[in-house]
């Protein structure tokens, strides 16, 4: 059951939203020019 | 032209826009919000590359860097001039520009980790590596925040594995 309702939230859009609300993973390279 | 001539390259101009004076491009157009400038770069006469300066990217102050500073994003070259190098000649003009007109004494980039092509175009246009940032956004706020070394993604060891 809850397993279905994770994988309905993980293919949904809405899901896709609420998740990338609740956690983004954030990694980048900062360059500086002066 | 009113944006910075590219030294070397007399074939290429480059125009400044903002959101007062909007090039008629829907291409540009759509970049062009709030305080964000867009530079175009046209080779006679085609657009050929894009990038914008903006203050209102908050991850390098976000991370303890330079808040004052603006950040060159979103950059993309048009399919057909891909491979001609115009990345470091429009990053380096473009940060030339910064300081000429007292916007700031420096200029951030950012990139991906795994985008080895832009990596190659900031080094190229000499700009160098402050640090990588990582951390987590939840609900719009950072957590976990890290700041690693400018060697925590080395290019060299890269290049020598053959992966970039």
């Amino acid at each position: 059951m809850l397993g279905t309702l994770i994988e309905k939230l993980r293919t949904n859009d809405l899901g896709r939203i609420f998740k990338a609300l609740l956690r983004r993973t954030i990694d980048m390279l900062v360059y500086v020019g002066d | 032209m009113n944006g910075p001539p590219i030294e070397g390259a007399p074939q290429v101009t480059v125009e400044r826009y903002d959101a007062t004076r909007c090039s008629g491009n829907p291409e540009i157009d759509k970049r062009l919000c709030g305080q964000r400038e867009v530079y175009a770069v046209f080779i006679e006469g085609k657009l050929a590359h894009i990038v914008s300066l903006t203050r209102e990217i908050l991850l390098p102050q976000q991370f303890g860097f330079d808040k004052n500073a603006p950040v060159m994003d979103d950059g993309m070259t048009m399919p057909e001039f891909r491979g001609t190098r115009l990345q470091p000649l429009v990053r380096r003009a473009v940060a030339a520009d910064v300081i000429a007109r007292g916007l700031h004494d420096k200029v951030y980039g950012t990139v991906a980790p795994h985008d080895i092509p832009s990596q190659k175009g900031n080094e190229r246009a000499g700009m160098k590596r402050a640090g990588r940032v990582q951390g987590y956004r939840v609900l719009g706020i950072m957590m976990f925040k890290k700041v690693l070394g400018p060697e925590s993604w080395p290019l060299k060891q890269l290049k020598r594995e053959g992966k970039a």
